[in-house]
């Protein structure tokens, strides 16, 4: 019975932790330029039941837990383009969403998207039909399709 | 504090939802739990000439400045969430146990979340427990200091707010009003908690509070309203005997009935307004809180505080400046001492002795530096300056020659904060 109790934990740093403790300080620094990324898609697999989603609609989902049925789906924060996508969205840089994301999971009021770097995500996305995911609208992977869209300023 | 508030009944309550949830998910689903944690390790230098202790919050009675010369006990603590959607739909369950600095200057665990949450729809959460007292903001996430900018919660607003949970229940709602998001609060419940102020090792009860609250946002806008009103008694072994002193001499000296009453044992009307408004639009992080409380009596002080902070990102770095006042909004001056009659005299001496206040203006210049894996690490400096001749601030152990210090006291805080 125990074995349908499924476990999960909010975000990876915890198994990351004691690595975390010896590279905390000189760790993977966000190095390129969230301005220099192109436009952003919001993707889901071709069979999925979103149409269209509202800009609304991938705030609610992405920065408010507001998932229904679905299944959000994070970049690493090192990738340019997690950190270009909140700041489209929200008008929210890292350290803006990290405190977001600490006052939503410590009042239980929702968790933050799973985490998963790009091969992964891709695989995921072809995997499940709920994945909601994020990625440069110039490269969608085979079978998926762009939702919604989030340009650079100009 | 004795690890954790008092009041078990919708504790109770909480506990037999969990335990009806459990076997009627049969050997099917147990459903899905989750842990989250966050910690925070700090190291407080107060400079007080060894005059005072610093307090991060109100229930706290020793610090660095006058007991130690480092504090790393104040500012830090741990703290675990389990939360377990059950296999009835609709139904959850979070806990939260965090471990801190109580008000013996021990560190133990209490119990702030501990609640059955019923969630029919997105927009629609009521819970049924122990949850966070409704008070201010960020008092949902008052510990959490990977949450925030600064080390620790304002002590402005959030100091003089000693107790950390209720017990009872609270309903959330979820509207689209336009553009604005609104979450409409509303909760009654009680507490009950050991604290040691300034009258002693008090027992502080917190009788049929009712809070409504409206948290209102709009892109980077988020304002925030509510308010309590709460039946407050605070009692302690040298509040009783004041209370007792006070009233004997007023049957010869009448003056002192009212001064009484301001030490008096029973519960007494409480009411405190909450206001709030961040803006936060990368890079800048703009928030200010403000509460007035309104209390009859002297155990529970009447009083406006507010605090605003500007933050500025650079790349992981945020430099943030701040500053902040606790104002007493009431006579705390000294009474005259009458010739006669001579038992009235004493009483009204220690009365005099009584009044202390928390009347201080703080400045705060910070920085806080993100660093990966869910750390941030923190340095923050205070500047507390005592703005009334029998203010004592935020500090505790003081000694005779501290209350209404005229030269500021610098206060610097370092912090790690971690979460998962």
């Amino acid at each position: 019975m125990c074995s349908r109790l499924r476990w999960t934990i909010s975000s990876d740093s915890l198994r990351g932790l004691l690595l975390a403790c010896l590279l905390a300080t000189c760790g993977d620094v966000v190095a390129a330029d969230p301005a220099a990324v192109g436009a952003i898609a919001v993707v889901v697999r071709n069979d999925s039941s979103i149409r269209l989603m509202t800009r609304d609609e991938v705030y609610a989902m992405f920065v408010l837990d507001r998932r229904g049925d679905f299944h959000p789906l994070d970049l690493p924060e090192s990738d340019p383009t997690r950190a270009a996508f909140y700041m489209r969205l929200a008008q929210k840089n890292l350290t803006m969403m990290r405190a977001l994301r600490s006052k939503l999971v410590f009042t239980g009021a929702g968790r933050p998207p799973q985490q998963l770097d790009m091969p992964a995500l891709i695989g995921r996305l072809a995997a499940d039909h709920t994945a909601v995911a994020y990625l440069p609208a110039s490269d969608l992977p085979a079978g998926t399709r762009s939702v919604a869209v989030l340009q650079p300023s100009p | 504090m004795h690890g954790f508030p008092r009041t078990p009944t919708s504790l109770a309550l909480a506990a037999a939802l969990f335990c009806a949830v459990a076997p009627s998910a049969g050997a099917g689903d147990f459903g899905e739990l989750r842990l989250d944690g966050y910690a925070t390790l700090a190291a407080t230098r107060a400079l007080t000439d060894g005059a005072a202790d610093f307090r991060a919050a109100q229930f706290q009675s020793q610090g660095s400045g006058r007991s130690r010369d480092w504090d790393f006990a104040n500012d830090s603590n741990l703290a675990l969430q389990l939360s377990w959607d059950t296999p009835l739909p609709s139904w959850r369950a979070v806990a939260q146990v965090i471990v801190a600095s109580d008000t013996y200057d021990d560190i133990k665990p209490r119990a702030d979340w501990l609640y059955a949450g019923w969630a029919p729809r997105d927009d629609i959460v009521l819970r049924l427990g122990r949850y966070p007292m409704p008070s201010g903001m960020q008092s949902e996430t008052r510990w959490v200091g990977y949450s925030r900018l600064e080390v620790r919660a304002p002590l402005a607003v959030y100091f003089p707010m000693p107790l950390t949970s209720l017990d009872g229940a609270d309903l959330s709602l979820t509207n689209r009003l336009g553009g604005l998001m609104v979450r409409s609060r509303i909760a009654y419940g009680n507490s009950e908690v050991d604290l040691q102020t300034r009258v002693g090792d008090s027992i502080v009860t917190v009788r049929d509070l009712v809070s409504l609250s409206f948290d209102v946002s709009q892109g980077a806008w988020r304002g925030y309203v509510g308010a309590f009103h709460a039946d407050v008694r605070n009692v302690s072994p040298g509040t009783r005997q004041l209370y007792a002193a006070l009233t004997q001499a007023a049957a010869s000296y009448p003056p002192a009935a009212a001064l009484a009453f301001n030490y008096n044992t029973g519960y007494n009307s409480t009411w405190q307004f909450d206001f709030g408004l961040e803006y936060q639009d990368a890079p800048w992080t703009l928030r200010t809180e403000a509460i007035y409380r309104k209390s009859p009596t002297k155990l529970v002080a009447q009083q406006f505080d507010w605090y605003a902070i500007a933050g500025y990102s650079i790349g992981r770095f945020t430099p943030f400046a701040a500053i902040a006042q606790i104002r007493f909004d009431d006579d705390y001056g000294p009474q005259p001492i009458p010739a006669s009659p001579a038992a009235a005299v004493p009483a009204l001496l220690a009365y005099n002795a009584s009044l202390n206040t928390l009347d201080s203006t703080l400045l705060t210049a910070g920085i806080r530096w993100d660093l990966d894996r869910g750390f941030a690490l923190k340095a923050q400096y205070d500047r507390h300056s005592l703005d009334a001749p029998n203010s004592r601030g935020v500090f505790a152990n003081t000694a005779a020659n501290f209350d209404g210090r005229s030269t500021p006291i610098h206060v610097f805080t370092l912090a790690l904060d971690y979460q998962f």
